[in-house]
Parts: C-alpha cells; sequence; structure tokens
C-alpha cells in the first residue's frame, strides 16, 4: 500500500469520533434517499400493478345517458368501456347509521373496468341475489366478514342483505367517498358492492356512468368524444379521491427523498470540508515540507480528496446498505397498512449506485477546497509557522473602538473575521439547522392550525345527521331533546357538478341558514355573510374553473339537471373545496338536495353514546361524527410531536456536528495564543469563553438567514401538498422561530463543553516551548 | 578559524563573493576528504533583493545580495535573528521568488521562475532540513521517507531502506515519530531530505531544538553527506557550528557582511554550545 494511502486511512482513524460523526451524516443522507426513492417506486408500482390487473377506469364519465358515453369512448378507441350504477344510500352497518355507497358489478362475472379482488370470502352471484361484497376498510372498521349482514336504505325501506365477501377495490384503496372527504369518519362511510340490477332497484336509479379503459389510446381523444357525447362530468384517474389521496403520499415520499437528504448531505458536505480543512491547517507545516521537496501539487490534491471519497463512501456504503432492507420495510408496512394486493417489494441496484454516488460527491466537494488550499501552500510561510489572516478591515476597527468591553471579548468578536470560510461553515450549521426543523415543525404546527380553523372556526357541528326527506323538523325535535344535544340547525347537501365554460369540477353544494351558527365562511382572514344571492366557493375554485367573484357558475345534479348561480364571494378553507349558498338558494339549484341536521354537543359529552342513540332514531338515515378527523388526530397527537422531537434533535444534531467540527480548527488555528493565555494563569473557562464568544456570534449571525431559509421552505413544503383536497397556509408562530433559534443556540453552547474539554488537555508547556525555540 | 573571500578552489570548494569584508588571504582551503562521488551543485546569487510587505510596512530581508558557493562546499550561514539568513536559504531551495536579482543554483537559474517550475526545480536539485522536523505523525519513518518518493515522483522506493541505514536508523525504520528522539527524528528529515538524491542539501537551523550530544551527530551526518559530493548550506545562528564549514557566510541587515574561508574545518565533535 502506498504510503499517502497509509497516511490518508491512519489520519481518518486518529480522527474517527469526527469521521464517524461526519460519515454517519451521509449515511443518514443516503439512506432516506435510497429508502424513500425506493418505497416510492416500489408504492408506483405496487398501485400500477393492482390498477392494471383490476382494469382501474382511466375515464369515468356521468350524464343522462351513460351507454351512449361508454359507446362514444369505444368509439374514440377506448379498449373497454361499461355502463354501471353508483348511488350514495343510506346503510346500518352494526347498528350504526351511515353513507353508504352502493356500486353495481356484473352478478355473474368480474366487470372488465373498475374490478374488483376478493379477499375473503366469494364473489357476486346471480344465485345470491341479496349477497353484496363489503369494501375492505369498512369490513375492518365494523369487523365484518362473510354471513354478516347490513342493511340497505330502498325505496320500499331497510333492506337486509349479507356480506358474501371482503373485496379491495382499485377506487376505494383509500376510503374517501369524494376529493372533499379525503379525511373523515371511517364509521360514516362504507363503500358495498352488489349486482347491477339490485343497485338500480335500491337506488331507484338506472346506470349512471361510464367507465373506460384506454389500454394506450389519447385520454383527450376519449375525453371529448364522450363530452361531445352529452357527458356532463368527467372524472378522470387523477381525479379519483383515492388516487389522488394515494398520490399526496407518494408525492411526500418523492419529495422527501430530495429535501431531507439534501439537507443530511449539505451538512455533511460542510462537516467533511471543515475536518479536512481542520487537518490541511494543522499538517500545514509537514506540507510546506513537502512542497519545499518539490511535491506535485496533483497527488497532494489527490491525497485530501481521497480522504474525502473515503469518509464519503464509508458514509454512502452505510446509508445504502440500511437504506435497501428500510425500502422493503417502508413498502411492506404502508401496502400492508392500506391492503394493497400487488405489492411488489423490489430492489433498486440504481438507486444504490446513486446513493454510493452521492457519498463521494460529498466527500469530494467537502474535500475539494481543502486540498486545493493544502496544494497551494507556500512553502517559506508554511515554515514560519503562522496562519495567515484576513484583514481585520471595518470590522476590526469597530470592535476597536469598543473599548468599554474587555479585551478578551474584542478578541473573540474580531476573530469571526479571522477565518471567514469558518464563521461561515458555522453560520450554515445553524442555517441547516433551522431549515431542518423549521421545515418540519411548520408543516406540524400549520396542519394543527387548519385543523383548527376547519373544526373551530369553519364547520362548528359536532356532527351532521342525514334525515329522511321530509322528516327535517321531527328528527329537530327529537335530537332537541336528547341530552348532551346542544344545538340542532337544519342543512341542505347536493352532489353537484360546478362548471364554467369548458371547465367542471364535481364537489358538495351545502346550504346552511342565513347567519348560521354550524359554519363559518372567512376570507383573507375576514369574517363574511353568507350571500342570500349567489353563492360562496372555496377559493380553490377560482384556479380550478378559472372563475373570479361575478363569474356565473352552472350546477348539474346527479339527475343531470343543470342552472346557474352567481359566484359571490371565496373562503378560505383548509379541507376540501366546496360551493355554499343559504337553504333557498341550493333549493333553488338542485332538485332533492339531502336533508342533513347540524348538532352541536355539550364539552364533554359522551360522543359514542350520543351515536348511538341519534342513529337508532326513527327517520335518520345517516350519522357522521364530524370531529372524528380531529379525535384521531389529536389522539395521535403525542406521536406527532415525538416525531417533530426527533427532526428537532436531528437539527440539533447536524448543528452540533457542524459546530463542534468548527471549533476544533478554531482551536488548531489559537493553539498558541490559548496556551500563552493558560501559561499566564487564565482559567480554562476564560479561555473557552474567548471561543464560546466567537461561535456564539457566527451562530447569531446565522440565525436571520436560518429563519428566513427554514420559513421559506417550510412555505415551500406545504405548497407541495396544496390541491383543491388540502389548502393549509404555513402557520409559524413567533414563538415557533424563538424556541428553534434558541434550539440552536443552546445547540451551539452545549458544543463549547467538548472545546472547555480540549483547551483543558492543551500541554501547555509543550506548545509554548516549541513555538518559542 | 581562518579564511578568506576569493574564487572556489579547483577541487570545487571555497567560496567567491563581492561583499567589502573579509581578510585578503589567498591561501587555497584543504579539501574536505571526500568519500567518492563528484562535486555537484553550486550557488551563485547575484544582486539579490528580496522584499516583503509595501509602503510602511515594506521589509527588506535580502538587499543585494553576491555570493557564490562552489559545487560541493559546506556552508554555514550566521547571522542575528531576523537578519535575511532563512529568507536567503529559501530563496536558494527555491521556495521564496526573489522581488529581483539572480540565482542559479546546480547550473539552473531559478530566478524569474514560476512556483509551478520551481517544484520542478526542487524536485530535481534541492532537499530541506528544517528545525521542527515535520514528520507525518502517522507514518512511520520510513513511509515518512517513502512518501516523498510517491509525491514528487523522484527516487527510487527500493532505495528508502538504504537510506534509513545512511542516517543510522535502519532499526528504527518501523517506528512512529512519537517513538523517536528529537536526534532521531531529524535523522529521518534529512533521510526525507535525501530521498530525491538532491544535489544541494538545505538545513534551517537543524539543531536548533537538539541538544549538543544530538546535535553533534546530526552535523556529522550533515558532514558525511557533503563528503559524498553534495553542496550543504546550513543556516544557524549558532557560531559554533561555523567550526565544521569549509565557508562562513554572515548576514546582517538583509546583506552578506563577509564571506570567510575556513581552512581547517573542524569535525562535529568540535561543536558546543
Amino acid at each position: 500500500m502506498r504510503a499517502t494511502t497509509r497516511k490518508a486511512l491512519r489520519d481518518l482513524r486518529r480522527q474517527r469520533t469526527q469521521v464517524g460523526a461526519v460519515a454517519l451524516t451521509v449515511a443518514l443522507g443516503v439512506a432516506m434517499y435510497v429508502a424513500s426513492a425506493g418505497a416510492f417506486r416500489n408504492l408506483s408500482t405496487s398501485y400500477e400493478g393492482t390498477y392494471e390487473r383490476l382494469g382501474f377506469a382511466d375515464v369515468v364519465a356521468s350524464g343522462t345517458d351513460p351507454q351512449a358515453l361508454a359507446d362514444a369512448a369505444l368509439g374514440a378507441g377506448a379498449a373497454e368501456a361499461i355502463v354501471r350504477t353508483t348511488a350514495d344510500q343510506p346503510m346500518t352497518i352494526g347498528g350504526t347509521r351511515l353513507q353508504g355507497r352502493l356500486v353495481g358489478l356484473p352478478a355473474d362475472a368480474h366487470p372488465a373496468v373498475d374490478d374488483v379482488d376478493v379477499v375473503d370470502g366469494d364473489y357476486l352471484s346471480a344465485d345470491d341475489p341479496d349477497g353484496v361484497l363489503l369494501e375492505k376498510h369498512a369490513a375492518a372498521t365494523f369487523d365484518l366478514g362473510p354471513g354478516d349482514h347490513l342493511q340497505v336504505l330502498s325505496p320500499s325501506g331497510w333492506h337486509e342483505v349479507t356480506v358474501r365477501g371482503v373485496v379491495i377495490s382499485p377506487e376505494y384503496l383509500w376510503p374517501a367517498p369524494s376529493r372533499q372527504q379525503v379525511l373523515g369518519d371511517p364509521y360514516g362511510f362504507a363503500v358495498v358492492f352488489a349486482a347491477e340490477d339490485q343497485v338500480r332497484a335500491w337506488s331507484g336509479q338506472g346506470p349512471t356512468e361510464a367507465l373506460a379503459l384506454l389500454d394506450g389510446t389519447d385520454r383527450t381523444t376519449v375525453i371529448e368524444a364522450v363530452r361531445a357525447a352529452g357527458a356532463t362530468d368527467v372524472l378522470t384517474r387523477e381525479d379519483n379521491p383515492s388516487d389522488a389521496a394515494l398520490h399526496l403520499d407518494l408525492d411526500g415520499f418523492d419529495k422527501m427523498s430530495v429535501a431531507f437528504p439534501l439537507l443530511f448531505l449539505t451538512a455533511a458536505t460542510v462537516a467533511a470540508y471543515v475536518l479536512l480543512a481542520r487537518r490541511v491547517l494543522s499538517e500545514r507545516p509537514v506540507i510546506g515540507t513537502l512542497m519545499a521537496a518539490g511535491a506535485r501539487r496533483g497527488h497532494l490534491i489527490w491525497h485530501y480528496v481521497l480522504q474525502g471519497l473515503l469518509i464519503g463512501l464509508a458514509g454512502s456504503a452505510t446509508g445504502a446498505a440500511l437504506g435497501a432492507p428500510l425500502t422493503v420495510l417502508i413498502t411492506k408496512e404502508y401496502t400492508t397498512e392500506l391492503g394493497i394486493p400487488d405489492t411488489v417489494v423490489a430492489g433498486h441496484p440504481d438507486l444504490v449506485v446513486i446513493g454510493l454516488a452521492l457519498g463521494v460527491v460529498v466527500g469530494a466537494i467537502g474535500a475539494a477546497v481543502p486540498a486545493f488550499v493544502a496544494a497551494r501552500t507556500v512553502p517559506a510561510e508554511a515554515m514560519r509557522n503562522q496562519v495567515v489572516l484576513a484583514g481585520q478591515g471595518w470590522w476590526g476597527a469597530a470592535v476597536s473602538r469598543l473599548r468599554v468591553l474587555p479585551a478578551t471579548t474584542r478578541m473573540a468578536l474580531r476573530d469571526v473575521v479571522r477565518n471567514p470560510r469558518r464563521t461561515l461553515a458555522t453560520m450554515l450549521g445553524s442555517v441547516i439547522a433551522l431549515v431542518l426543523v423549521l421545515a418540519s415543525v411548520g408543516l406540524m404546527t400549520s396542519m394543527i392550525t387548519a385543523l383548527d380553523a376547519q373544526y373551530g372556526t369553519i364547520q362548528r357541528e359536532d356532527a351532521q345527521v342525514v334525515v329522511v326527506p321530509g322528516t327535517t323538523d321531527q328528527v329537530s325535535a327529537s335530537l332537541d331533546a336528547t341530552d348532551g344535544v346542544t344545538t340542532v340547525e337544519p342543512s341542505l347537501v347536493a352532489r353537484v357538478t360546478v362548471s364554467s365554460g369548458d371547465k367542471s369540477y364535481a364537489t358538495d353544494l351545502q346550504g346552511f341558514e342565513p347567519g348560521t351558527a354550524m359554519h363559518g365562511f372567512v376570507d383573507g382572514g375576514s369574517d363574511v355573510p353568507l350571500p342570500t344571492d349567489g353563492v360562496l366557493a372555496g377559493a380553490r375554485l377560482a384556479d380550478l374553473l378559472d372563475v373570479s367573484v361575478g363569474s356565473t357558475l352552472t350546477f348539474t345534479d346527479a339527475a343531470g339537471a343543470t342552472s346557474t348561480a352567481t359566484l359571490a364571494g371565496f373562503v378560505d378553507e383548509p379541507l376540501g373545496t366546496l360551493v355554499y349558498g343559504t337553504r333557498q338558494t341550493v333549493s333553488s339549484l338542485v332538485a332533492d338536495p339531502a336533508e342533513v341536521l347540524l348538532v352541536q354537543f355539550d364539552e364533554g359529552a359522551d360522543r359514542s353514546a350520543l351515536r348511538s342513540t341519534i342513529t337508532t332514531m326513527d327517520d335518520v338515515l345517516a350519522y357522521s361524527d364530524t370531529r372524528a378527523l380531529l379525535t384521531m388526530i389529536e389522539s395521535y397527537l403525542g406521536l406527532f410531536w415525538a416525531f417533530v422531537g426527533v427532526v428537532v434533535v436531528l437539527g440539533g444534531v447536524l448543528a452540533l456536528a457542524v459546530i463542534e467540527v468548527t471549533m476544533a480548527v478554531n482551536l488548531v488555528e489559537r493553539t498558541i495564543e490559548l496556551a500563552t493565555l493558560r501559561a499566564a494563569g487564565v482559567t480554562v473557562r476564560r479561555a473557552a469563553g474567548v471561543l464560546a464568544t466567537e461561535n456564539i456570534v457566527a451562530i447569531i449571525a446565522g440565525l436571520p438567514f436560518g429563519l428566513v431559509a427554514g420559513f421559506f421552505a417550510a412555505r415551500g413544503m406545504l405548497g407541495l401538498f396544496n390541491s383543491d383536497m388540502f389548502i393549509i397556509e404555513l402557520d409559524l408562530g413567533w414563538w415557533v422561530l424563538g424556541l428553534a433559534a434558541l434550539g440552536v443556540l443552546l445547540a451551539a453552547a452545549a458544543s463549547q463543553i467538548p472545546a472547555a474539554r480540549a483547551i483543558r488537555r492543551l500541554d501547555v508547556a509543550q506548545v509554548v516551548r516549541e513555538r518559542a525555540a | 578559524m581562518s579564511g578568506r573571500h576569493e574564487a572556489a578552489d579547483e577541487r570545487g570548494h571555497g567560496a567567491t563573493q563581492q561583499a567589502e569584508h573579509g581578510s585578503g588571504d589567498e591561501r587555497r582551503p584543504e579539501a574536505r576528504p571526500r568519500d567518492g562521488g563528484a562535486a555537484r551543485g553550486g550557488v551563485r546569487l547575484a544582486d539579490v533583493h528580496k522584499v516583503f510587505g509595501a509602503g510602511d510596512a515594506e521589509v527588506r530581508a535580502l538587499d543585494g545580495v553576491d555570493l557564490e558557493l562552489a559545487p560541493g562546499s559546506f556552508t554555514v550561514v550566521l547571522g542575528p535573528s531576523g537578519s535575511g539568513k532563512t529568507t536567503l536559504l529559501n530563496v536558494v531551495g527555491g521556495i521564496e521568488q526573489t522581488t529581483s536579482g539572480t540565482v542559479v543554483v546546480a547550473g539552473e537559474e531559478i530566478s524569474g521562475r514560476s512556483p509551478v517550475d520551481l517544484a520542478g526545480f526542487r524536485r530535481e536539485h534541492v532537499g530541506f532540513v528544517f528545525q521542527f522536523f515535520n514528520l507525518v505523525p502517522t507514518l512511520t519513518a520510513r513511509e515518512n521517507v517513502e512518501i516523498i518518493v510517491e509525491l514528487t515522483g523522484i527516487g527510487d522506493p527500493g532505495r528508502v531502506p538504504e537510506l534509513m541505514a545512511q542516517v543510522g536508523l535502519a532499526d528504527r525504520s518501523e517506528h512512529f515519530p512519537a517513538q523517536l528522539s528529537g536526534g532521531q527524528q531529524q535523522r529521518v528529515a534529512i533521510a526525507r531530505a535525501l530521498a530525491t538524491d538532491p544535489d544541494v542539501l538545505l538545513a534551517d537551523e537543524p539543531t536548533g531544538a537538539l541538544d549538543l550530544t544530538t546535535g553533534r551527530q546530526i552535523l556529522a551526518l550533515l558532514l558525511d553527506l557533503n563528503r559524498a559530493g553534495r553542496t550543504v548550506v546550513v543556516v544557524t545562528h549558532n557560531v559554533s557550528v561555523a567550526q565544521i564549514a569549509d565557508t562562513v557566510v554572515t548576514v546582517v541587515d538583509g546583506r552578506v557582511q563577509s564571506v570567510e574561508r575556513n581552512d581547517e574545518p573542524a569535525s562535529a565533535e568540535a561543536v558546543s554550545w
């Protein structure tokens, strides 16, 4: 082995703690990259596998004549096109009344489009007309299996059916009733598949939609064809609420595979740079000697770059080794949790190679500057045993005027510009830590603020009760008389397609009492009244339909009837993009909207008992606990904060790693001064104080940049998730910014401890003797 | 010590200079017994100036130096602290560029060359020994010599054991610097300087960090290397060391104050401090 290689290896071993810290940071970054990018690919492949096997529809068109739409799709080149009936019907499962969805399937054969995968029991049979298939999530929520019973409301009353099988559907991998209700009460929604004839009978509707599978056919052509054939609403695969929700998750993996590794690898690059800069500095006389002997610059550069590469490679090899099994673990856990049947757990050698390369790049970049500095060492200067310092300039002059400060403080303040690169590295440490902390905490605080707004200011009801048409007053009276219920208010809800020009959007139209106590309408932080004429819409509708206040919106109801209303204003709502009007407005826009009673409970009321009481009342069709999501999130809040805690700790560790390494360089630079101070009787505490002051000044100088960068990073991350389903504004309170800054300062303060130890270990006699000779 | 300033003797020993000081003795010095090998190296400086800084901060480290050292000579440069003797050594070794003037070492003019060219020159012709040994602490004695061969691409790694033996450290080759005494470390530094087989060996206070006994051993080693034909220049503030030189140059305020020929150089054993 070459002497230079041996030197490199032994040097790294001598600094194994710091080398280990840098390598670990690289490893974490690479592991995150390999695991999240691999999981993203596996999950995408898993979804696609399920979609392909079960023929997940590419286009779903609804209109008055679905068969004509299916024919049009086939005429435009679709590989398959079918018609079916989908209807939202009240159901009773396990004694709970809820909003169910009936989906029609062929009785004896699997459909060519939007098939189901029977995971328990049997498929439908023409010999068993009352046999149905229950979607897996509902089966799990209500603990039902083959042979169990549930009730479906039909025009003739409640009809008991038997569960023949439990199924997975590509349309409901995530059980969302609509894009407006992606996150909701699991006890408030269930999907039941039944024979098409039965669904038509129970819902009183004919086929409601056409489903097309394209298999390579141009989608735009098919969409244009079905629109020309009279489609009032056309949804693509990406519009499907389940697919959209899952893609939000997938996008999270995708973004995470870039953002977090980038932060860690940047920190590792800085740490590697500082570590090797320190090495070059401490080896300056040796390098000077080598240069005096005529050492070739290229060889010297390679010697130091090699060390960077070894550190990076050690980290990335560890990271890749961790990332590969982590990919498998994440994929399996995720697909199992969601019940995705076609789990693809593949290895991704290219990601491992990229991960390894990332480590190499980190090492090379981190080592490049120190290596070039080493190669540019002027032997004569190196022999003088003096560090070439940057000029003090205006800063030095300004500090000189601060005569009220002790000399040691002035020295520390001047030292801030002594080595600008090191000071910048220290500042960068605080910037990276703040970005990591604020981006994560910002996500969490914004989410909590959004939920508080959604369920505190906007949706003020505790539950929604769907009642038999025409029974609003009776049920309202019964609810009023129920213990635990404080307020009851009638409302109307209708599933509509809103359109303007050639753009349309399927959503819910809700009607409230004028001056409703159940819903707050907020625009730009100010309350807006519910207009008596016209409608309010979620702000995202402006982009979706390219409309503005005063535009005319066209509403198409489930029966295909259309009407128009003026857009009177927008509202800011975190969850979903809905349209609101008074009950009178809604009644005038759609025929037969669902009658829904909005209910508020006493604080501390037993919600489970109230659910049982209300769902057994006469004329109650369905019940949904509005706050189920909030309750669920609050139950997991400890877990969320634990996650935030881990991220904050990681941010602190990153800051510590960078600051610790930069301070080690600081110590090397100033060995003579510190030894001289110690020789003069200056205490370790005072000597360490000089270093600490300099570091803290650099950290404080980095704080404003870190806070600004962290703010924009948090906003950018939130922006990635915003859509018509979620519109979450960044909420980073001053207290969050203050605590984050304080945390970084504490991390910096903690990193002074090893510095004090190093000063205590300083062999004053040796240093003074060597330099005085 | 007796001496004079004049042209180099016909065996290549001695020095010439145009300094105003010095004796007028015309005797040629006795040649130092040579172990074999032709005299090599040689140094010539003409009107060399080296200025550090500018304006009020200007320091004239070398101020019109004229000096000629014959190939194979053993020269000691004396002078008080800050006189410019180390700068003179650095200029001769090509690790410091001159502000003006001509420098010829081992037959090559190096004044005005770029740093890259100077590095090439050093690889081919010069070896340095410093007061502080500047050994790589994580490499053994042998590896400290090998690394020069690797980084310069000059010399034969197979010759390293021979060099270690030459400096008397054959049995200490695998020891790390921390396991060696100061004198042994300086020997390693000398072996390192010899790794590229230089024509000129330049030593800056080579005994400055050593005790008397060890210092004598190092000086004896340098004398041995000079006998092999190399030009050796030793910079020191220790007047006693001048006894072993055949040429003694005194530098004061950046100027050569005197160049004296020592007709009867003493052995290293005669040195004391």
